[in-house]
């Protein structure tokens, strides 16, 4: 195995295969990234059984092969290197990496150890915007809890039909969701759960991908995402999502509308009085008239309220949250003005913009 | 005339009966072994009144001939124990020939039996130790015990029967073994009219366990079998994924005899080091198979006790079944567990820091020093109004500015008085011991685990009155039978323990809210944790074990830590609030805080 390639473009990739690498691994090969050059193409392999991760790039190949080398080592000493081009050449079982005058010598383990991705059966395969992708997770992935003893938390939900994409997320106490129409569109009707860790890692990857198309496989038990010449393979969560259209509340008894930038300010503010251990960014939310109050205390430590101005239908309320909950919506949307629906004081609170698609459900705090 | 007079058979007979049958349980336990010992494949047992008025229990075992029929109520009569030789070899559950003598001579009893296919049976009866004659009775194969009016002849006995309930509650659990020991058997069983279990027969151990310990934990359940010296095992457990704060969901069944062992549990206890966070317990059910004569289970009348030959085969034998589950590849990823209350306070420089003694050359000449003075070391805070030589703060940055002072230069503090004590703070040891004067006795503190104290205290009391995060879904957590029983008549202590939930069918529960203050936790083991603390407090207000383990945590992590050089002023604080706190004996994690010397104890140090 002998080859030469650009050294950055290498970095970069390594650094984007190394997301699937499990560097504290028992199995040595899977700290290691697999490396295989063939036809023109050096392919780059992380795989930790859980995730899988290829990345491909040019190369000039003198002797095919492929190999497996340790991942972050590797990352390291291209790291150090000066010069652009960076060669390759294996010699029985140890990789020589030369770069201008640089010379490392890597111990690597054989190709044949590192374990295949999973086979893909009875899938179907569609396409779907890298946007509508990443403002799903975005909007998502926040709400998921993948430290829960209850599967279903540990991953959004995809929810697929004819003409509509639904992104689901929950963690017990609040549920994000987003809606995508797909006028005139031929999905193939799927409910899957994908691992929270997944998303994340294919947030990072996507802002690259610019307005492309993203080629979706989902399988029984995994689904693969390709994009801009990376393919991304992971398993799904296996296990039941609960019935979530129950939870979002149909009818309100009172709304209101906040400029989301004050909002945020507000509510930050508000929570720094309650950032201690038995307080835990508990604030309350008080909706008179034409204001809205956010106030908090901590014992031996002060108070804090913080007042804004608001558009009201319906009746008055007192309610408490996790502040942290609501900046994460706040966080999550862009529109200028937010809308708040609510009933009663133990009632679910709906949070949502004019723009329609995008719903969030946060269960109070009972004081 | 003498006092002395052997007493008569009927008196013998009842009191020997009270070693067999202290309680209901034990005459439920009693008939059926019987049953299990005569090849039945289906029990029903009805039990009315906690046991009190009527224990029925019926299978459809062998049954017994007209002669065993009448031989089966005479004393130390049995039919599986031929000579004291057999006594090796004995591998069916009951052997002493005691249990239907016993019985029938504190009750009416009641034996309908039939070995045949015709319908031919039949009946003994026994009241009060007088054996009635047999009659001719109708009956299917195998045998109904009926035991009628327990303790009706020994009113001392009757007296110290519990409620219906508790002892009622004993057979359940009794029950329980029962049929997760014999998932091959059909156990039925009502009280008072009502079901109680119903578990079908040639049920594989999985669904066993499920039926009585719920899906949770028959989903993490693992199975390993070893074999040894002629040993067979066959382990069933959850760690590491699940462990309980006792060892009620542990469960040793011998040769098919349901047992307590303290060596099988050490063995257990053993095998789960460093899986399992340390004062906390796997589930396991043990099935161990031996030969006969390397066990002896005639150690207790209950035969609830076993003598292992050789008990260090056995404990190697366990150890290494459910170890070995563990180094063997991609069955279970054996995720390192952590104590969670685990400290990391090792002092960074306990003994004595070499750094400071540089510092000491500055240190003006001390008129007097003593040899203990010489290997302590004593700071005082350079802001204190009460420190020695100011300009020598001034040099040294901030963190080093602490002066070595003996407690001999120290000037005259007035003692404090604090909750009805009088102190004085007189210095620091090793960065992690306080000394201090407590009511004119020496008394050493140690800083970390005092401070921990107060704080966690503190956060105690503010987190009393917790809020309560609301849930948007919420699943059904299916609890062993036991843990249901209780919660479900204790649900307000539930709430106050930091969970709002309500029943949901027969043995689940659905969570409705959660302490706002809580931290991450699993479900199943949290109820069983709040009923054990019920069942063994039932008056005292519970913890509230969300947000307690949580604050443990917190508290060991804004505590001051050993190691920590402390001022005067700081020292005089920490120990000004820990002489307040209420509870202050002991850390959250149980450690001593404080070690006083008398008086005595000086004395003997020196030898006066």
């Amino acid at each position: 195995m002998k080859f030469f390639c650009s050294r950055d473009k290498l970095i970069k990739n390594l650094q984007i295969a190394q997301r699937a690498v499990d560097a504290k691994s028992q199995a040595a090969v899977l700290r290691n990234v697999l490396m295989d050059a063939s036809g023109g193409k050096l392919n780059l392999v992380g795989y930790d059984h859980r995730m899988g991760i290829r990345t491909s790039i040019d190369c000039q190949i003198d002797t095919e092969g492929s190999i497996t080398v340790p991942c972050a080592l590797l990352i390291d000493i291209l790291g150090v290197m000066q010069e652009e081009q960076v060669y390759f050449t294996l010699e029985d079982s140890s990789m020589k990496v030369e770069c201008g005058r640089s010379k490392y010598n890597l111990s690597c383990i054989s190709a044949d150890d590192f374990p295949p991705f999973p086979k893909i059966e009875g899938k179907d395969t569609f396409e779907m915007e890298a946007g509508v992708l990443e403002t799903g997770i975005r909007q998502t992935i926040f709400a998921t809890n993948p430290d829960d003893h209850r599967a279903f938390m540990g991953g959004v939900l995809l929810n697929l039909e004819k003409n509509e994409i639904k992104f689901v997320s929950t963690d017990g106490h609040r549920l994000a969701m987003r809606k995508f129409d797909v006028p005139g569109g031929s999905l193939p009707t799927q409910k899957v759960i994908i691992p929270t860790r997944t998303l994340n890692e294919l947030l990072r990857i996507l802002p690259d991908a610019g307005e492309e198309k993203v080629k979706v496989t989902v399988d029984v038990k995994s689904i693969s995402f390709t994009l801009d010449g990376v393919f991304v393979t992971s398993r799904l969560v296996e296990a039941e999502y609960p019935k979530f259209e129950k939870v979002i509340p149909t009818r309100a008894e009172g709304q209101c509308r906040i400029n989301r930038t004050r909002m945020m300010g507000s509510v930050r503010g508000a929570s720094i009085m309650a950032r201690s251990k038995e307080n835990r960014d508990l604030i309350e939310i008080n909706v008179t008239d034409d204001s809205i109050k956010f106030t908090s205390s901590t014992q031996d430590v002060g108070s804090a309220s913080e007042e804004l101005e608001v558009v009201k239908k319906g009746k008055d309320i007192r309610v408490a949250f996790n502040s942290k909950y609501i900046l994460d919506f706040l966080g999550a949307v862009e529109e200028d003005e937010v809308v708040f629906d609510y009933t009663e004081e133990l009632d679910p609170g709906l949070f949502h913009t004019d723009m329609p698609g995008y719903t969030y459900v946060l269960m109070p705090i009972k004081v | 005339m003498g006092r002395i007079k052997a007493l008569d058979k009927l008196t013998i007979s009842k009191i020997a009966a009270g070693e067999v049958v202290e309680r209901p349980v034990a005459v439920v336990k009693e008939l059926i072994e019987n049953a299990l010992d005569a090849g039945a494949t289906e029990i029903v047992a009805d039990i009315e009144d906690g046991g009190r008025k009527l224990i029925r229990v019926s299978d459809n075992g062998t049954g017994m001939s007209r002669e065993d029929a009448e031989m089966c109520l005479k004393s130390h009569s049995t039919s599986k124990l031929g000579s004291i030789d057999d006594l090796e070899r004995v591998h069916t559950l009951g052997f002493r020939g005691e249990a239907l003598h016993s019985i029938g001579s504190v009750s009416t009893l009641t034996v309908t039996t039939s070995d045949n296919e015709n319908g031919e049976g039949w009946r003994v009866r026994m009241e009060g130790g007088a054996e009635k004659p047999l009659e001719a009775a109708a009956r299917a194969r195998g045998s109904t015990v009926e035991v009628e009016n327990l303790f009706y002849n020994v009113p001392a006995r009757r007296k110290f029967i519990k409620s219906a309930r508790s002892e009622i509650q004993a057979v359940n659990s009794m029950m329980s073994k029962m049929i997760v020991a014999y998932p091959g058997v059909a156990f039925t069983q009502t009280h008072n009219g009502s079901p109680v279990f119903k578990a079908a027969g040639a049920a594989d151990m999985k669904e066993r366990i499920r039926y009585i310990f719920g899906k949770d934990i028959a989903d993490k359940v693992a199975r390993s079998d070893g074999e040894m010296a002629g040993m067979r095992l066959e382990a069933w457990f959850t760690m590491p994924d699940l462990a309980f704060p006792n060892r009620r969901y542990q469960m040793f069944v011998v040769n098919g005899r349901v047992v307590n062992d303290k060596h099988l549990a050490a063995a257990v206890q053993v095998a789960c080091r460093g899986l399992v966070p340390s004062g906390r317990h796997c589930m396991a059910i043990l099935f161990l198979d031996a030969p006969a004569s390397d066990i002896d289970p005639n150690v207790h009348p209950t035969k609830s006790e076993v003598r292992f030959l050789s008990p260090h085969d056995v404990h190697s034998l366990v150890y290494r079944t459910i170890r070995g589950r563990f180094t063997e590849p991609g069955i279970i990823e054996p995720k390192e567990i952590l104590n969670p209350i685990k400290e990391r306070n090792e002092p960074a420089a306990a003994g004595r820091p070499s750094s400071q003694h540089e510092l000491n050359i500055q240190v003006p000449e001390k008129p007097e020093r003593s040899a203990a003075t010489e290997s302590s070391e004593v700071h005082a805070h350079p802001f204190d109004a009460e420190a020695a030589p100011r300009p020598l703060t001034q040099s040294v940055p901030e963190n080093r500015s602490s002066i070595r002072k003996t407690t001999a230069e120290n000037e005259y503090r007035e003692p404090s008085r604090i909750a009805g004590h009088d102190f004085k703070v007189l210095g620091q040891f090793f960065k992690t011991y306080i000394l201090i004067d407590l009511d004119g006795y020496p008394m050493f503190i140690d800083q970390h685990v005092a401070s921990e104290r107060i704080i966690y205290n503190e956060l105690r009391r503010k987190t009393k009155n917790s809020a309560e995060q609301l849930q948007l879904i919420s699943e059904p957590v299916e609890t062993p039978r036991d843990v249901y029983e209780i919660l479900s008549r204790n649900l307000e202590r539930a709430r106050e323990a930091g969970l709002t939930i309500e029943p949901f069918g027969e043995r689940a529960f659905i969570i409705r809210a959660v302490a706002h203050s809580a931290g991450p936790f699993d479900p199943v083991e949290l109820l069983a944790a709040i009923a054990d603390e019920i069942r063994s407090a039932p008056d005292k207000a519970p913890e509230n074990l969300l947000t307690g383990r949580l604050l443990t945590v917190a508290a060991c992590r804004m505590a001051v830590k050993a190691g920590q050089t402390l001022s005067h002023s700081e020292m005089d604080a920490l120990v000004e609030r820990y002489l307040k706190e209420e509870f202050n004996r002991t850390c959250p994690h149980g450690r001593p805080i404080t070690h006083k010397l008398t008086r005595e104890a000086l004395d003997v140090w020196f030898k006066r």
